[in-house]
């Protein structure tokens, strides 16, 4: 096993939920030790959501699927941040570590004492990396977010949706915190770069709204450029033709279909077995297909209504057609193409039992990627934390306990 | 200590890639201060070019705003990579470029006689990330893909739009490119660890990126949810009308997030305690959530006298998470945007000044207060070819006339 390229950086992990975590797993995964802050009286409330059901049916804040991936391969610690002794121990934990994380309301960080001004002081070249819904300034950053609500603000969920439909706030994949997520990683990647060339600290303000909005500039610039209010296009792309989501066999099947030429669309006819219609003259050229959509789209799916999802993309891609199945999560965790690429890796959870997990994107050559260890228990290293990495005395950890600040 | 004007500015990076993934990654890179030199193919250039929206509803290589804001801060060159020269052109830029980013199907730079394995001879530093839509293995890996083909066999479009009442509504894409920016962002988090890893082993490293992947690590709570609960999660099982309400006003429509019970009673009082919700079919998130049919036309009695605005500030006033369904009209003029200066003005040839999306994040040590618009195509061959590599102006226009650049 070679070095993980975070090995040697130290996170204090303060956020809880989704984007927050979702970022920090990121680090974790490239070899940071990340060491989640959390307590018994505030655990990160994604511990209470989808919680396994075991014979033994204890309520248990160790159950959670969604915890599960978004924490794996980081450490925890309970912190009880309402007593001043345990902010004392998180600024200790401070001073020895290389970036901070966190995702509460804007103001919490500062209410608590833990503010950049603040652990600056003590640790002069300190990356902090805030994630908020809004940012920290503005009249709206004191404003409730939560990924349905920033695809609304940000204008993504009114591009989202069915031709002539209602924009989309409700995505499956909760896709702000995921973009947000990503691009705390990769600032909090690009501050350590300039700290290590300059010796110089940061402070990261990520507004999950910007995050959005920075990747939608088609929309962003047809306003700027030509005052146009884009609509939802459903499953369509700009120019090709035919372009959707279609029915195959089975109750809830979907294939994607996209064809961006003349040279793609005779092969999917001769795919077809060049039905009749696909020779009419509204069909003849790529402007034509486009313009008569509609029609296209009822007969392309009656041919694969009868097929597989993954029998079409067979049959089309080796044609030469891009097509690809619209995956459930079962078929996704059983494709025998990121299998093959090794990209769910098993996790045995002390609580939860074994389970597949997928790595970080991409596979570094030829350092071997992840640092894979199962999500946390609630307090599961609080140990490592205090005597080991702070140097705290056991009669005093028994004080803290004691006295609720270690809870 | 170097004292720079932007966290990137020691970095060297080439871009031989089209489209959004490459583009997208290399202008995280170029807007921190990183130098990118964009390599794209003599006479046609990068695929965006002729993409859509154009100033003007115009069609130009110049004029694709898609284009313009993927390109921004980068210097452009032409080069006929299959010709001699052009690749003896492009292995001289790679001898001291930190990284190169690249999104041909697998096996091109490897014809083309500038693959890894001899890049890192001329360049053992080097961070070279290969960006393509199923990676440089495995059984899928030379299929096509676009953006819908990548979010939906990524399992991003299955589950949306997840509140409709019938399995018959299919599967849809977000709106825009999300899979392939989604891409480009994991490519930029990769290149940094690499880069980062550097300065202490001063090797370089081949990031082989499957867009598949990145997609699919997004659903990385539903892939837990089912390896141990064996679950499920399609457009109309996922209970979530519980508490993500999407409710009509006057003007359009609010997202409001009720994310558990004591949300619920602060929207309720907001809303003056009205008798109905105290009925026990709304007594929980669950049977919120079976009795939606029920509730929805109550609120909407309350939303609906009002604009999405004034709902939504009333609501947040009473820390409701609540906020307007926006369009990019709206958000763009929204106080809030308008007080973070979050849309930055760029000046272009083609275009004159217009606004264009600014940093994703806000680094207190990015002191970068404008941004250089996206390079014409060939823009900058005489400044790197001639005045960087050192070659003649003679053979400047040689290269010209064999369609080298």
């Amino acid at each position: 096993m070679g070095k993980l390229p975070l090995e040697g950086v130290r996170v204090v992990d303060f956020t809880q939920i989704q984007a927050g975590p979702q970022a920090t797993i990121w680090l974790a995964a490239l070899g940071a030790e990340v060491i989640k802050i959390e307590s018994n009286k505030r655990p990160d409330m994604l511990r209470t959501y989808f919680q396994l059901q075991t014979s033994s049916d204890d309520p248990s804040l160790n159950k959670s699927t969604h915890f599960a991936f978004l924490n794996y391969s980081k450490k925890g610690c309970t912190l009880n941040l309402t007593n001043p002794r345990a902010i004392e121990i998180a600024k200790e934990l401070v001073k020895v570590s290389d970036v901070v994380a966190e995702n509460f309301s804007v103001g919490v960080m500062e209410r608590l004492g833990l503010d950049y001004a603040t652990l600056q002081a003590i640790k002069p070249d300190l990356i902090m990396l805030s994630i908020s819904g809004f940012g920290n300034t503005g009249p709206d950053k004191d404003h409730v977010a939560y990924a349905a609500m920033i695809h609304a603000f940000s204008g993504l969920a009114s591009l989202t949706g069915y031709i002539g439909g209602d924009p989309t706030p409700s995505m499956g994949p909760f896709w702000s915190d995921k973009i947000a997520a990503q691009t705390g990683a990769f600032a909090v990647m690009v501050a350590l770069h300039h700290r290590a060339m300059t010796g110089e600290g940061q402070y990261l303000d990520l507004s999950m709204s910007e995050a959005t909005l920075a990747v939608l500039p088609e929309a962003v610039m047809d306003y700027t450029m030509n005052q146009i209010i884009r609509e939802p296009k459903g499953n369509r792309e700009d120019f090709m033709a035919p372009c959707g989501c279609y029915h195959c066999q089975g109750e809830d099947e979907w294939v994607a279909i996209a064809v961006a030429n003349d040279e793609e669309w005779n092969a999917l006819c001769g795919a077809m077995g060049n039905p009749e219609w696909a020779r009419e003259e509204r069909f003849s050229d790529q402007i034509s297909r486009c313009r008569n959509q509609d029609a296209l789209d009822v007969f392309i799916q009656e041919w694969t209504v009868n097929r597989g999802a993954y029998e079409v993309m067979e049959i089309l891609q080796k044609a030469g057609v891009a097509a690809g199945p619209s995956v459930n999560v079962e078929q996704l965790a059983n494709d025998p193409h990121l299998k093959e690429r090794g990209f769910f890796v098993e996790m045995d959870h002390p609580e939860m039992g074994k389970g597949l997990l997928p790595r970080v994107p991409g596979k570094p050559i030829p350092t071997p990627i992840g640092n894979f260890h199962p999500a946390p228990s609630i307090g599961q290293h609080n140990d490592y934390v205090l005597r080991e990495l702070l140097g705290i005395p056991e009669d005093e950890i028994a004080r803290l306990v004691e006295d609720g600040a270690i809870y | 200590m170097k004292i720079t004007e932007q966290p990137l500015s020691d970095l060297k990076v080439i871009e031989y890639a089209h489209g959004i993934t490459g583009p997208f990654c290399t202008k995280l890179l170029a807007d921190l201060g990183a130098e990118v030199i964009k390599v794209e193919d003599p006479g046609i250039g990068d695929t965006t070019r002729r993409m859509e929206p154009f100033m003007g509803n115009e069609p130009h290589p110049e004029r694709s705003g898609l284009f313009l804001y993927l390109n921004t801060n980068k210097l452009g060159i032409t080069l006929n990579l299959k010709s001699p020269a052009g690749a003896k052109v492009f292995r001289d830029l790679i001898k001291d470029a930190d990284i190169l980013v690249e999104n041909n199907s697998p096996g091109t730079m490897e014809a083309l006689g500038l693959g890894y394995d001899t890049l890192k001879q001329i360049n053992p530093r080097l961070v070279m990330a290969s960006i393509t839509p199923f990676g440089q293995t495995g059984p899928y890996r030379d299929y096509k893909s676009c953006d819908l083909i990548a979010y939906h066999i990524g399992g991003a479009g299955y589950g949306t739009p997840m509140q409709v009442d019938s399995l018959n509504h299919p599967p849809l894409k977000a709106g825009g490119h999300q899979a392939h920016f989604c891409t480009g962002l994991s490519a930029a988090i990769l290149i940094m660890s690499a880069i980062f890893s550097r300065h202490t082993n001063g090797e370089g490293k081949h990031i082989d990126l499957s867009e598949h992947e990145a997609i699919a690590f997004n659903s990385g709570r539903d892939l837990a949810t089912y390896t141990y609960m064996k679950t499920v999660q399609n457009r109309v099982n996922s209970g979530l009308t519980g508490f993500g309400m999407h409710l009509k006003c006057k003007d359009g429509s609010i997202m409001m997030y009720l994310i558990n019970d004591i949300q619920w009673q602060r929207a309720v009082e907001t809303m003056g305690n009205p008798e109905w919700a105290r009925d026990d079919r709304f007594k929980d998130y669950i049977s919120r959530s079976q009795n939606w049919e029920t509730l929805e036309p109550l609120l909407e009695e309350w939303t609906g006298k009002l604009t999405k605005s004034e709902v939504a500030y009333i609501m947040q006033a009473d820390h409701v998470a609540c906020s307007p369904v926006n369009t990019i009209e709206e958000v763009m003029a929204s106080e809030h945007m308008v007080s973070r200066d979050f849309f930055i003005d760029v000046d272009h040839p083609q275009t004159g000044s217009i606004k264009y999306p600014g940093p994703p994040c806000k680094l207190s040590k990015n002191q970068a207060q404008t941004a250089r618009p996206a390079p014409a195509l060939g823009q900058h061959n005489e400044e790197i070819i001639c005045h960087r590599l050192g070659y003649a102006m003679t053979d400047l226009l040689k290269m010209r006339e064999a369609r080298v650049i």
